[in-house]
């Protein structure tokens, strides 16, 4: 892997400064029945899922839907009415599916993203404003052809490796104001929320 | 004069387009309008295609082959190689002619804008990559658009 300068960088990015929080990964099997089978469908729905057109964990991923986290029941029903694409997929959804998905995305957009991406020979990173304590959502996507290693032990979590064209998305929780990750370029805070791939 | 050089063009054309028009077989879901607008793209290019909705699209794509990582909405299966996703009539055409050695298909992961059968009518391809992909898990650039 071929890094822009073999140095870890570090920013601020967060405005909070309590204590330091341990940091503990939240399993999936910790997220509440209607919250895991929005998710459930947010993957698969129609055959192929939301995810196709707005990424795995509705950040956007460069699709045609873009970053849908933190949508609201009344922004998800006026899509199904109005979107072609979505129309024909609306008499698939009952009720309770909808309420489920329209959960998943309020627990989605109750988690900073940060979005780390290998393209161009070198990973990059932007994220949302984070504060100290609060759970985050890293999301890691390798655009490249070859496996390629992050590593995030500044984070507190394991190295990882990526396979190509793949999304791996991880919660953490800030310890303190600012992070670093070694080998990544400045870390871009992002002001609207929303990610730019 | 002029009559019988217009006749021998469009027979020119006719037959050009029966050379390389091709019998294909699409697995969708019926829930997915995008996927129906590639299929009428790939009809009026002159190609005969077939469409399937199976039970569970996931599991046909597993059982077909196509790599995760280059999941679309849909797959397209022509002489046994597999094309999934949204990709230019003229990649397909262009593969079909000349397929390398090893290779399984190509791929358009995602929905992007600006691609066959998402983009506007007449709006030009643009912002995405059409990723070609071989038997020993190998990816590939085709051409960037």
């Amino acid at each position: 892997m071929r890094g822009p300068k073999p140095l870890v960088w570090v920013l601020v990015v967060g405005l909070a400064l309590a204590g330091s929080v341990p940091v503990v990964a939240m399993a999936e099997d910790d997220l509440t029945p209607t919250i895991a089978a929005g998710r459930q469908l947010f993957l698969s729905a129609g055959g192929y899922g939301c995810q196709v057109c707005h990424g795995q964990v509705a950040h956007g991923g460069g699709q045609v839907g873009g970053m849908i986290r933190g949508a609201t029941l009344g922004q998800f029903e006026t899509s199904l009415a109005e979107v072609p694409v979505m129309a024909l997929l609306a008499p698939s959804l009952s009720v309770t599916d909808r309420l489920n998905i329209v959960e998943y995305l309020g627990y989605l957009g109750d988690l900073p993203l940060v979005s780390l991406t290998y393209s161009d020979n070198h990973w990059q990173a932007q994220t949302q404003a984070l504060r100290v304590g609060q759970w985050a959502q890293l999301v890691i996507y390798n655009d490249s052809f070859e496996t390629q290693a992050l590593d995030l032990t500044e984070l507190g979590l394991a190295t990882l490796e990526v396979p190509p064209l793949v999304t791996l998305e991880r919660l953490w929780r800030p310890t303190s104001a600012s992070f670093a990750v070694a080998g990544v370029a400045p870390i871009e805070v992002m002001e609207t929320g929303v990610i730019q791939k | 004069m002029k009559t019988l050089l217009r006749s021998t063009a469009v027979l020119f054309v006719l037959l050009w387009s029966f050379a390389f028009a091709e019998t294909i077989t699409v697995y969708k879901s019926p829930t997915c309008g995008c996927c129906q607008e590639w299929v009428a793209l790939m009809e009026s290019a002159g190609h005969s295609v077939t469409v399937e909705h199976p039970f569970n699209l996931e599991k046909t794509k597993q059982q077909l082959g196509v790599p995760k990582a280059l999941g679309s909405c849909h797959t397209a299966v022509i002489k046994g190689y597999l094309f999934e996703g949204h990709i230019p009539e003229v990649d397909i055409t262009a593969f079909l002619a000349n397929p390398p050695a090893g290779a399984k298909g190509l791929a358009v992961p995602g929905m992007p804008a600006s691609s066959p059968g998402m983009a506007a009518p007449g709006r030009a391809y643009q912002g995405f990559k059409v990723i070609g992909f071989d038997d020993q898990g190998r990816y590939s650039l085709v051409r960037q658009y």
